[in-house]
C-alpha cells in the first residue's frame, strides 16, 4: 500500500484527517483576547529589555566616572562632544495615547469641525465591538484602476506638497482571501527620518451607509468613539490611532459611500525601507517612525477627495 | 489594512476548521489539534498588522508547524502514548480500520519528518512551499520526506489492524 509519495500513499495518509472532527470549541473572542494579551506581553518585554540596556548604561557610565575621578585622571582619548538628538517631523504627527493606558470608559477624541461622533462601541474583553458586527462585503465591481490611483496620489501630495511614491498596488477582482472584489494601493511619503504609508483599499459593502458604518465602529477593536460626519449621503468614519505597536501607529478612515462603495484609507509611521522580507511568507515590519505621516485632518481631506471620486 | 478584528475574523472563520484538522493529522489528538490551531491562530492575530493579506496562508502554516514541533520537544515523553491508538472522534467501525492503523503508523515517524508528510500530503503542498514552512531547503524537505515514508512503511506493516485486514 506505500510506495515513494504515489497516488494511493497520497490518499492513504490524506484519509488520516478525513474523519469526522468533535465540535471546535475555539471561539473567536477566545482567540482575539489572547492575541491582544500576546501583544501587550511583548510589548512589556520590548520595553523591559530596553530599561534594561539605559540603566546598564547609567550605572556603568556612573562606576566609570567614579573610577575616573578617584584616580584624579582624566580617561585617556580625545574629548567626546555630544549633540542632542533632533527630530524635526516635516509632517504634522498624532499625539498618541498608549493603549495600555486607555481607560475602561472609552473617551471620545476632538471631533473635526463639522465632524460629530459616532456611536459608542460595546466594551469587550481586551477588545470592543459594535451593537450589530461587522458590516458583511458585497460583491460590487471594482472602479477603474488608473482613474483611483489618480486621484488617491493626487490627494495624498496635495497634504505633503511632493509626490508620493507607489509601492505597491493590486486590483483583485475576485480577492482570494476574501472571495471578493478588492482593490489595493500604497504610496510612501517622506517624514524627514524614513518613509511613512498611506493605503487605500477599494472594496464594498451591503446596506445603507448609516448602518455600515454603524457596523464597523469597532472595526479595529477600538474602544474610543470614531468621528464621524456624513456628506451628501456618503458616511466618512474617522477611527482613532492604533498604538498597539508605538513603533509603527496606524489609523484608519472609512469612507461609505451611497451606492456600496467603501474605501478604507490607513496612514502607518512605516515605509518599505522598514520591512524584512521573510521568503516564502511575506514580510515583517521592524522599525518604524513612532508617529503618523497624517493629522486627522489631513487623512479626512483623503477621503473627501475619494468622497467627490466616488459620487 | 482594513479592520483588523473584522479582516481577521473573516480569516479565523475559513480557515481554522482546516487548520485543526492539519494539526489533528500530525499530532493524532483533537484536543491537542484544537490548542495547536488555537495557538497557532493567536500568534497569527498579534502580528496580524505586520503580514502581507496574500501571504498569510503561509505564515499561518509556518506557525502551525512551529506550535506543533514545539509542542513535541515540550512534550516528548508522550509521544509514545498517543502512537499506540490515536483519540476518536467517533467509534470505529470495520471500514476504519486500515486508517487507523495509517493513523497509528504516522504517529511512529519522528515529528520532524511527520509534519513534513502532512504538509506534502494533507496539506497538499508542494516540496518548494514545504521547505518555505520549515524555513529549510527543498533537499531537506525530500530527504525528510523519504525518510518519513521509510518510516511509515516499516511501522504500517508492522500493525496487527493491517496484518488482520490483509
Amino acid at each position: 500500500m506505500i510506495d515513494d509519495a504515489d497516488d494511493t500513499t497520497r490518499a492513504a495518509i490524506r484519509a488520516v484527517a478525513d474523519v469526522p472532527a468533535p465540535p471546535v470549541t475555539t471561539t473567536l473572542d477566545t482567540v482575539i483576547r489572547r492575541g491582544r494579551h500576546r501583544t501587550l506581553v511583548q510589548r512589556g518585554a520590548t520595553v523591559a529589555a530596553v530599561a534594561g540596556v539605559v540603566a546598564a548604561i547609567g550605572v556603568g557610565g556612573v562606576l566609570l566616572r567614579s573610577a575616573a575621578e578617584g584616580q584624579g585622571a582624566r580617561p585617556a582619548g580625545p574629548p567626546v562632544s555630544t549633540t542632542a538628538p533632533t527630530s524635526v517631523p516635516t509632517t504634522p504627527s498624532q499625539t498618541l495615547v498608549p493603549s495600555s493606558s486607555v481607560p475602561a470608559t472609552p473617551q471620545p477624541g476632538k471631533p473635526l469641525p463639522g465632524w460629530g461622533l459616532g456611536p459608542a462601541p460595546i466594551a469587550g474583553d481586551g477588545y470592543c465591538r459594535s451593537e450589530s458586527g461587522a458590516s458583511t462585503a458585497a460583491d460590487l465591481p471594482l472602479p477603474n484602476q488608473d482613474k483611483t490611483r489618480d486621484v488617491f496620489i493626487g490627494a495624498v501630495r496635495t497634504q505633503f506638497g511632493s509626490p508620493p511614491q507607489l509601492v505597491d498596488q493590486n486590483w483583485d477582482h475576485n480577492s482570494p482571501n476574501m472571495s471578493k472584489p478588492r482593490g489595493y494601493l500604497e504610496v510612501n511619503v517622506d517624514m524627514g527620518d524614513g518613509p511613512g504609508a498611506v493605503q487605500l483599499e477599494v472594496e464594498s459593502y451591503d446596506g445603507d451607509p448609516q448602518r455600515a458604518a454603524d457596523a464597523d465602529v469597532a472595526a479595529d477593536g477600538n474602544c474610543a468613539r470614531p468621528m464621524r460626519t456624513t456628506i451628501e449621503g456618503a458616511v466618512l468614519q474617522l477611527y482613532p490611532p492604533d498604538v498597539t505597536d508605538k513603533r509603527f501607529p496606524s489609523q484608519h478612515l472609512r469612507v461609505y459611500l451611497p451606492g456600496g462603495r467603501r474605501y478604507i484609507v490607513t496612514t502607518a509611521g512605516y515605509g518599505e525601507t522598514d520591512k524584512t522580507t521573510i521568503p516564502g511568507v511575506g514580510y515583517t515590519i521592524e522599525s518604524g517612525r513612532g508617529r503618523l505621516p497624517l493629522d486627522d485632518a489631513g487623512l479626512a481631506e483623503v477621503g473627501l477627495a475619494l468622497t467627490a471620486f466616488g459620487k | 489594512m482594513p479592520g483588523r478584528d473584522q479582516e481577521f475574523a473573516e480569516f479565523f472563520s475559513a480557515r481554522f476548521e482546516g487548520a485543526r484538522r492539519i494539526a489533528f493529522a500530525m499530532c493524532g489528538s483533537w484536543s491537542d489539534a484544537e490548542e495547536i490551531a488555537q495557538n497557532a491562530f493567536v500568534r497569527v492575530y498579534a502580528r496580524w498588522t505586520k503580514i502581507r493579506i496574500e501571504t498569510v496562508d503561509a505564515y499561518l502554516r509556518t506557525v502551525l508547524t512551529r506550535v506543533f514541533l514545539d509542542s513535541r520537544r515540550r512534550a516528548r515523553g508522550r509521544e509514545h502514548a498517543v502512537a499506540d491508538l490515536p483519540e476518536l472522534a467517533v467509534p470505529p467501525d470495520h471500514s476504519s480500520h486500515e486508517r487507523l492503523a495509517m493513523q497509528a503508523a504516522l504517529m511512529a515517524v519522528p515529528p520532524g519528518q511527520r509534519a513534513v508528510l502532512v504538509l506534502r500530503f494533507v496539506a497538499d503542498l508542494s516540496v518548494e512551499q514545504v521547505a518555505d514552512a520549515l524555513g529549510c531547503s527543498a533537499g531537506t524537505v525530500k530527504s525528510q520526506t523519504a525518510r518519513g515514508l521509510a518510516t511509515l512503511r516499516e511501522a504500517y506493516r508492522d500493525d496487527p489492524n493491517l496484518a488482520r485486514n490483509a
